[in-house]
């Protein structure tokens, strides 16, 4: 006795379906749930963070050297920079200020070989620093880039970038 | 009962084609069966196949036996040309020198398969009339569809087969199988080598569903073979999971050497790492009539939908379902994240913003003549002011007409914020307007003077100038020297 033989819908393979679909559901939307958090991670990595005040910012000027200059910058301030940086020990005297009578706050960048190898905090008008450690070692005779980034004041909106490419000097 | 049992020398002789075949890394289907070297008669097939790297055939792989009266409707992804004999029938079989007599396939819309085609056999779907089948070859065609003649299905009610008529009763302990547990208990008497179960009289009393339940093949193993007879009764087996892993061929019957008649079933055949799978029976060295498979295969090297190697015979058996590989499977959840990690590498995040941007100006809209200009990395700026603001008196805006500060899109990448000075009586500059950011291919229609506390602008004609301090587009860094533009102010 044959009875009721004929083909049918493959159950079997639906709920297989069923399960890979779900499966493939799950991992669409973990997906998409991991693109949305890279891409608030990057806005949020994007965004702006204010740099902090220099720590070991003091007030006044340097000592004078004879390698010490004030630069007029165009934006309308003035940089006081050691044009003759001494490296010594992973540090670099460079003796940069931000003169009293500047409107502007600005932090100290510098560069070898276009890559940053040290930074400063932010220097208010009438503050110096002597020395920034340097995460690369230098060597007289190299040249490095010193970058001033200048911000109006409290709201943090760009005043300019001055650049000045300097010869390290030994000890 | 018609046995054919297996003679040593086919079996060496089996063991050494499979041996060479072992060699290629392709995956070798049939629609039906993978090797035929029994009988195999009034069968048809209906199958997806051809996932992967695949070599394939409509209906056997390999044919060294005969085929009568089958004919196949699969669908193939890549069908193999065969290659060295005459007699071999394309798309239907791939290979061997066995018999096809009276036996044909349907094309569908596959344009590759024209060229495989055999004349004789193949045929297109539109032109297989049941008559005309029957007529050329000798059909029964009572054991199809006849409403919808391009359809071409069996009819399994047709093909009832009586026992008594055939097959002999073996005389061995007769078993009815009622429950699922009653069948996994008796494949597990079968597997052991039990032998009253080996040799039993086997007749099933109900539909099974085992519900996905990983079930072993009934005869697992050339050692432990099944040589009874197992009547299904019309009844169904399905939603059973078959797992060949480590084993040597894998089948809902694994190596059959007795009967099975009447019976169904539908279930999923995984044989990853298993050489030989077939969704009814991986090797049969008995009898099968009157059976159907609705299978999911997930093949091995060697895939036949129904049976994996026949050495007896099968008769008025269908098969239908798909084979599928199984790197697409475990591929495509890993797609989207492939996508996103490629999306990530291509996009890594750049570094925080140097400075806080300033706002864009509330009124801005776009330019209607930007000549988009290629942006460069130079340090390109521009924009349009009109010489003369003609501003109301008493609202302060500007009269009559626009006036349009525009930011052009000349190709430039600063954007600029206008801060407009007016000169008084005394010669000191009052600063009267202070725009948001204008960024490159944008303009303001207009603008109201804001005067500061304490300060009144009475009628008259004024000195002004507009300066303009740009910033760049992308960084927001303030850039060159602030521009100024010489404007006269008529309050009127």
């Amino acid at each position: 006795m044959v009875q009721n033989m004929k083909r049918k819908k493959c159950i079997t393979a639906g709920r297989k379906k069923k399960k890979t679909g779900i499966v493939t559901s799950l991992a669409v939307i973990l997906c998409i749930g991991m693109a949305f958090g890279y891409i608030r991670f990057v806005q949020g990595y994007r965004t702006f963070r204010a740099p902090e005040h220099e720590a070991a910012a003091m007030a006044g000027t340097p000592a004078a050297a004879d390698s010490y200059q004030t630069l007029p910058v165009k934006e309308g301030y003035a940089v006081g920079i050691d044009t003759n940086p001494v490296y010594k020990d992973g540090v670099l005297h460079l003796n940069v200020a931000n003169n009293a009578g500047n409107t502007v706050w600005f932090l100290v960048r510098v560069y070898k070989d276009d890559k940053k190898i040290a930074q400063t905090g932010i220097l208010h008008p009438g503050e110096y620093i002597g020395e920034v450690e340097c995460e690369k070692k230098l060597t007289a005779g190299e040249s490095v880039m010193i970058q001033t980034v200048a911000y109006e004041p409290e709201t943090y909106h760009s005043e300019g970038v001055a650049r000045i490419t300097c010869e390290v000097a030994g000890e | 009962m018609h046995s054919r049992g297996s003679d040593l020398s086919r079996l060496l002789q089996d063991k050494k084609t499979r041996g060479a075949d072992m060699g290629k890394k392709t995956k070798m289907e049939g629609g039906f069966a993978y090797r035929n070297a029994g009988k195999t008669l009034n069968c048809y097939a209906a199958v997806k196949i051809g996932a992967g790297k695949s070599e394939n055939a409509g209906f056997i792989y390999d044919n060294k036996g005969e085929a009568l009266h089958c004919f196949t409707r699969s669908t193939v992804r890549g069908w193999k040309r065969g290659s060295g004999h005459r007699k071999q029938k394309d798309g239907f079989v791939s290979i061997g020198s066995g018999t096809v007599s009276q036996c044909f396939f349907l094309v569908k819309k596959d344009k590759k398969l024209k060229k495989y085609r055999d004349r004789t056999i193949g045929r297109a779907v539109s032109a297989a009339e049941p008559e005309q089948i029957g007529a050329e070859y000798d059909w029964d065609y009572d054991v199809f569809e006849q409403e919808n003649a391009a359809k071409m299905d069996f009819i399994p009610e047709s093909w009832s087969f009586d026992p008594l008529d055939g097959l002999e009763e073996v005389g061995a302990k007769n078993v009815r199988i009622k429950t699922e547990d009653e069948l996994l208990d008796f494949i597990d008497r079968i597997n052991r080598g039990e032998p009253a179960a080996v040799n039993a009289k086997c007749e099933l009393a109900a539909n099974l569903d085992f519900h996905g339940r990983k079930i072993p093949s009934i005869g697992c193993d050339r050692q432990h073979p099944f040589c009874g007879t197992f009547d299904g009764k019309g009844y169904k087996i399905k939603g059973f999971v078959l797992q060949g892993k480590d084993m040597a061929e894998i089948g809902f019957f694994g190596f059959l050497k007795g009967s099975v008649i009447n019976l169904s079933v539908d279930g999923i055949i995984k044989a990853d790492g298993c050489p030989l799978a077939a969704g009814f029976c991986a090797v049969n060295e008995g009898e099968i009539r009157c059976c159907e498979a609705v299978i999911e295969l997930q093949a091995g090297r060697y895939a036949g939908m129904f049976v994996g190697e026949n050495n007896g015979l099968i008769e008025r058996c269908s098969v239908s379902g798909k084979s599928r590989g199984m790197f697409l499977l475990w591929l495509w959840p890993v797609i989207p994240f492939l996508a996103l990690l490629i999306g990530v590498l291509a996009n890594p995040p750049k570094p925080p913003e140097d400075y806080v941007p300033i706002l864009a100006d509330s009124s801005i809209v776009p330019n209607e003549d930007n000549e988009r200009g290629k942006r460069t990395n130079e340090n390109k700026a521009s924009y349009e002011v009109p010489k003369i603001l003609k501003v109301d008196a008493a609202t302060l805006t500007a009269k009559s007409e626009p006036y349009v500060i525009q930011n052009p899109d000349r190709g430039g990448n600063y954007d600029f914020v206008a801060v407009l000075y007016m000169t008084d009586s005394r010669g000191k500059e009052v600063e009267v307007y202070h725009s948001g950011r204008i960024p490159v291919g944008y303009h303001i229609e207009n603008l109201t003077l804001v005067p500061p506390d304490g300060t009144t602008l009475t009628n008259g004609t004024y000195n002004a100038k507009i300066v303009f301090s740009f910033y760049h587009h992308d960084t927001g860094e303030k850039g060159m020297v602030d521009s100024a533009a010489p404007i006269t102010v008529k309050i009127e």
